[in-house]
C-alpha cells in the first residue's frame, strides 16, 4: 500500500507542479481534471444526449490521464486519475441536469 | 352603496387601462411562434442559394480530424427572420432535438431572470448584495446588484479558462475546484481590486453573485426552484432547457444553461420583441434597452478586455466606447445588434433593425480563429 501511495504521488506531483506559476487556489490539477471530466461527461450524456465516444472526445483535457465510467442505470459518471483522484457527477433531472457530488 | 360600487368599478377601469398601456408598449404587428417555429426555409433556400453557400463555406467547413480540434467547428446555425425560421443546419452529429451547452450565453439568461424579478418587485438593482447574501463581510455590502450586472464589482478575479494556468484560473476553481459547492460564496471571498462601479472586467464570478441574489429574491418571495420555467422558459415555449445548480441550489448562472438551438432562438426572439411574448410584457419597459446600452463602468475603465468586448448588462454590444478609443467592434454589422455569447463560439445574436435572430452553437477550441462579425454579416445576407 505504501509503495502504491508513493508511486501515485510520484506521478501526481510533477503534473501538479508543471505550471511553475503562483498558486492562489487550492486546486490540484488532477482534482480539477476529474471534476471537469465527471461533470461535463455527465452533462454530455444525460443532458445533451450525445453518445459516449463523442463525449469522451468532447471532455478530453490535458493532461489526458482520466478514466471515466458511466453508470447509465443510476445516471452518474465517475472520473478517476492516477488512481488516487476521483470525482462523481450525478444526473438529477432534465431541469437540474448534472451536479458534482461533494 | 353607489359609492362602494363605483370604487371597484373605477379601480377595475384603471387596472384595465394600465394593462392596456403595458400591452400597447409591446411591438405591434408581429407574430410569435407557437409550439414550433413557422418555416420559410424551402423558399429561402431557393431565393438565397448563393448567400447560403457563402455562409456554409465559412461556418461549416471543417479542418482536420475531429480529435485535432482545429479550425471553425460549427454545430448548428438557426436564423429567424420576421418571426419564421429561414435557415437551419446541424453538423458534427448534432440534431435539432439535442440540447446544446451555452456556456456564457447563460449570463444573458440571468439578466432576464433579474429583469423579471425586478418587474415583480422581488429585488431592485440598487440592492446591496448583502440583502441576499447576509453572510458576507460588511466591506462587501457596498457591492450592488447593478455592479454584478455590469461586471463592475471590483473583486479581484481572473477570467481565464483551459488555455492558461489551471491554478490561476478563478473560473476553473469556481466550477470544478474549491468553489464548486458554493460558487457565490467562493467569488465573494475574493478581495477587492477596485471600488465597485469604477472599473469593468468581464467576470463569471460577478454573474454567480448575481445568480445567488436573484435566486434568493425569488425564493424569498415564495417561489420554488422552478421559477426559471414558470417565469421565463414556459411562457416562451422553451421545452428543452436545463439550468444546472451548485450544491447550494443556486443556478450556475455564469455557464450552465442548455437548450436546443431553436429554443435558444426563442430567447433571442423574446429580446428582439423587447421582452414581450404573445403581446404580453414580461420584462419591464426599457429593461432590454438599458441592458444593451454601454454600461457606465466600461466607459470609465476597461480591464483585461478583448478588442470586441463591449458590454451592456450581460450582453455583448456593437457599440463604440469613445472614452476608451474603441470603435464599432463588429465591422459590417448594424450598430443596434447585440448578442449573448459563450465560450467555444456559442452565440444568440439579435439585430432589431433587420428583424433577425441568429443562433450559432459550436465547439471552437482554437480561440481567435472564428470571426464573429463576418459570421453575422454572412447570416444577415441570407436574411436580406
Amino acid at each position: 500500500m505504501k509503495s502504491f501511495v508513493a508511486i501515485t504521488l510520484a506521478l501526481a506531483l510533477p503534473i501538479a507542479g508543471c505550471q511553475g506559476d503562483p498558486r492562489p487556489y487550492n486546486n490540484h490539477d488532477l482534482a480539477l481534471l476529474t471534476s471537469y471530466a465527471a461533470k461535463e461527461m455527465c452533462s454530455c450524456i444525460f443532458v445533451m444526449k450525445k453518445d459516449e465516444p463523442f463525449c469522451l472526445r468532447f471532455t478530453r483535457a490535458s493532461p489526458n490521464l482520466r478514466t471515466v465510467r458511466v453508470n447509465y442505470e443510476q445516471r452518474y459518471v465517475d472520473a478517476f486519475a492516477v488512481l488516487a483522484w476521483g470525482a462523481r457527477a450525478r444526473y438529477l433531472s432534465q431541469r437540474e441536469g448534472c451536479r458534482l457530488e461533494q | 352603496m353607489r359609492l362602494r360600487t363605483s370604487i371597484p368599478l373605477v379601480a377595475a377601469l384603471v387596472t384595465a387601462a394600465t394593462t392596456a398601456s403595458a400591452q400597447s408598449a409591446c411591438p405591434t404587428g408581429v407574430t410569435y411562434p407557437g409550439a414550433s417555429w413557422p418555416s420559410r426555409t424551402q423558399e429561402v433556400a431557393t431565393q438565397r442559394a448563393a448567400e447560403i453557400a457563402a455562409l456554409e463555406q465559412f461556418a461549416f467547413t471543417l479542418t482536420g480530424e475531429d480529435e485535432e480540434r482545429l479550425g471553425i467547428r460549427t454545430d448548428s446555425v438557426v436564423i429567424i427572420h420576421r418571426g419564421a425560421i429561414i435557415y437551419e443546419r446541424y453538423a458534427r452529429s448534432w440534431t435539432a432535438e439535442q440540447p446544446h451547452y451555452a456556456w456564457s450565453v447563460t449570463k444573458s439568461i440571468m439578466n432576464v431572470l433579474t429583469g423579471i424579478a425586478v418587474s415583480r418587485g422581488y429585488l431592485t438593482i440598487d440592492d446591496s448584495i448583502c440583502r441576499w447574501m447576509p453572510f458576507l463581510p460588511m466591506d462587501h455590502c457596498v457591492i450592488k446588484v447593478r455592479n454584478t450586472l455590469e461586471f463592475s464589482t471590483g473583486l479581484d478575479w481572473r477570467e481565464t479558462y483551459e488555455n492558461a494556468s489551471n491554478q490561476e484560473s478563478s473560473v476553473l476553481a469556481m466550477l470544478y475546484g474549491e468553489g464548486r459547492t458554493d460558487a457565490a460564496r467562493f467569488v465573494a471571498s475574493h478581495p477587492f481590486r477596485d471600488a465597485p462601479g469604477t472599473t469593468y472586467m468581464y467576470s463569471s464570478g460577478d454573474t454567480n453573485i448575481l445568480s445567488r441574489a436573484v435566486d434568493r429574491a425569488y425564493t424569498a418571495a415564495g417561489e420554488d426552484q422552478d421559477y426559471p420555467w414558470r417565469r421565463l422558459f414556459d411562457p416562451l415555449g422553451i421545452t428543452s432547457a436545463t439550468l444546472e445548480r451548485d450544491a447550494t441550489g443556486t443556478p450556475v448562472g455564469s455557464s450552465w444553461w442548455y437548450a436546443t438551438p431553436k429554443d435558444m432562438a426563442r430567447f433571442g426572439y423574446f429580446l428582439l420583441r423587447d421582452g414581450c411574448w404573445n403581446d404580453a410584457r414580461i420584462l419591464p419597459e426599457r429593461w432590454v434597452a438599458d441592458s444593451t446600452a454601454v454600461n457606465p463602468a466600461i466607459r470609465m475603465r476597461r480591464l483585461d478586455a478583448d478588442e470586441d468586448d463591449v458590454q451592456g448588462r450581460q450582453f455583448w454590444l456593437n457599440k463604440p466606447i469613445p472614452e476608451q478609443n474603441v470603435t464599432l467592434p463588429w465591422v459590417g454589422v448594424p450598430d443596434d445588434a447585440f448578442a449573448a455569447r459563450g465560450h467555444w463560439g456559442q452565440s444568440i445574436t439579435v439585430v432589431p433593425s433587420r428583424d433577425v435572430v441568429i443562433v450559432r452553437t459550436a465547439d471552437d477550441r482554437v480561440s481567435g480563429l472564428f470571426n464573429f462579425a463576418r459570421f453575422v454579416s454572412l447570416a444577415l445576407e441570407v436574411a436580406r
